[in-house]
């Protein structure tokens, strides 16, 4: 006999262990899967949660957070190794660094305690349909699962979502492939001396096709992003992370370090057509919610997990999980505050950088907004030449604005959240 | 630890990843797009094959750049595959 569940979500990630704590706890019968043996064995992430991400699941703060970063340091670097470097401290707590091994087992538990099944090392490789509609889960071993509601967090290459076309392949311009590593100092006083409480980002155009790299400290090592950007043809992936570990600014950091292991990913620049279908929707890196130039993914992931969840709730409740009942999912989405602006604020990015040469952006040395790369310079630039200001508006909108004032802002909502947790 | 080098978990994964042998044109980008040196040219077949299957990343870029659809990726089965562990 075949067990009946109200919602089978796959994968164990953000966006799997969010939609399934939310889902228990709004009283759903609801099991998820994950094909490592330990939920965040496979990810290749920047490993920082942003002050944004911690809305959408104000919980993430009671998790093992490895270092807190409370500024920004942006590295130009260019071809004949000169550089500028731009340092922003807002003495506030802006980033939470922390190992994915540990944090996704740590999510994954607190569904666990509040009621979800998890089966771990099992690879789902298929939804279950009756027509056109998805009714479960199909497993490795050939077994299925029944259930209500399908929740799809299964990665940026769901198998899932791929066999049901809704995700489809994304190459040149409309994805970014990163490569992610782990350097080891074993010395968390080192790691004070060379980051002390801030996250390093660096703009390299001989290790990134126009997006970026990164070194975000923990505790006695930092996370590191390589190598990669838009996935055109003439990305040399190999040859970027070679000429990002010869950077002397890198150099300074990993000195007696050891690299402990390598990732890769690919970060889609824009969502799947519809993120939702007859007895299934589409959450976190499957979905496409991902900003991959501001680096934003666990927080979208968490974002749609959760919103997943609840308009699964009200979908059994009212007996139509058809997908014109499920399009609420993205109707709730888009209703959060933050999510809509930071899609404008990726895009807004992408428009202006990709149109001019890495050795023009390269030439422009300047200082930053703690965001990391701005296109500040090049949207004054197009605004006088369009004589189109509303350009200067973008510009003051994005990266003009008081910071503090904003991440108070920001912050008096976590706190509102916490207090209102169940 | 060696360049670009994965880790994985002990097991089989099963042949996650094939290539369409008739649908290769052996343009070659599932190659140059492989961070982890998986596709290697079998020049007397003509086409490109993921003979390294073991240093895979799981990344799917290979099947996102692959025109032609000659890239079959599938997931490893559940416990094996690729772990990007703690230290």
């Amino acid at each position: 006999m075949t067990e009946q569940w109200d919602v089978a979500i796959v994968g164990a990630g953000c966006a799997g262990a969010a939609a399934a704590k939310k889902s228990a706890e709004l009283g759903l019968k609801t099991i998820f899967f994950e094909k490592s043996k330990i939920p965040g064995q496979k990810n290749a992430c920047g490993s920082n949660i942003t002050l944004w991400a911690v809305t959408y699941a104000p919980y993430v703060l009671d998790g093992p957070i490895e270092r807190v970063t409370r500024g920004h340091r942006c590295w130009y670097v260019n071809p004949d190794g000169s550089y500028a470097m731009f340092e922003n401290y807002a003495n506030k707590d802006m980033m939470f660094g922390i190992h994915r091994v540990k944090f996704d087992a740590w999510h994954a538990e607190l569904a666990v305690k509040a009621g979800a099944t998890l089966k771990t090392a099992t690879t789902v490789m298929d939804a279950a349909r009756d027509n056109r509609k998805v009714t479960g889960l199909v497993l490795d071993d050939g077994s299925k699962i029944e259930a209500k509601v399908v929740i799809d967090a299964g990665g940026a290459h769901s198998i899932v979502s791929r066999k049901l076309g809704i995700l489809k392949k994304r190459p040149d311009q409309k994805n970014v492939l990163y490569a992610t590593a782990y350097c080891e100092l074993g010395d968390e006083k080192l790691i004070d001396e060379r980051f002390q409480d801030i996250a390093d980002w660096v703009f390299s155009p001989m290790s990134t096709n126009y997006c970026l790299n990164w070194m975000f400290p923990m505790k006695t090592g930092f996370h590191l992003g390589v190598g990669g950007g838009y996935m055109t043809p003439d990305l040399d992936i190999k040859e970027q992370v070679r000429a990002f570990f010869d950077l002397d600014i890198v150099k300074r950091k990993t000195d007696g370090g050891k690299i402990t292991y390598w990732g890769l990913r690919t970060d889609p620049e824009t969502l799947v057509d519809q993120p939702y279908a007859d007895g299934i929707m589409v959450t976190g890196h499957a979905g496409g919610f991902v900003q991959p130039f501001i680096g934003e993914g666990m927080g979208f992931a968490f974002l749609t997990g959760v919103k997943a969840a609840e308009t699964a709730a009200e979908a059994i409740k009212a007996g139509d999980t058809s997908e014109k009942f499920l399009a609420k999912y993205m109707q709730k989405v888009n209703s959060d505050p933050l999510y809509p602006m930071s899609v404008a604020v990726g895009l807004t990015m992408k428009q202006t950088f990709l149109g001019r040469s890495k050795e023009e952006i390269g030439k422009k040395i300047h200082p930053m907004s703690s965001w990391g790369a701005s296109p500040l310079p090049f949207l004054i630039q197009d605004a006088l030449k369009d004589k189109d200001f509303s350009k200067l508006v973008v510009a003051n909108n994005l990266f003009m604005q008081d910071m503090p004032a904003i991440m108070d802002g920001v912050w008096a909502r976590i706190k509102q959240l916490r207090s209102e947790a169940p | 630890m060696e360049f670009l080098k994965m880790t994985r978990e002990p097991g089989d994964t099963g042949e996650f990843i094939r290539v369409d042998e008739d649908k290769c044109t052996a343009c070659g980008r599932c190659e140059k797009i492989c961070g982890a040196s998986v596709w290697v040219e079998d020049a007397d077949a003509g086409i490109f094959r993921p003979k390294n299957l073991s240093n895979c990343a799981e990344c799917g870029a290979c099947w996102d750049v692959c025109e032609p659809d000659a890239v079959i990726m599938e997931e490893p089965k559940g416990g094996t595959g690729v772990i990007f562990p703690d230290a």
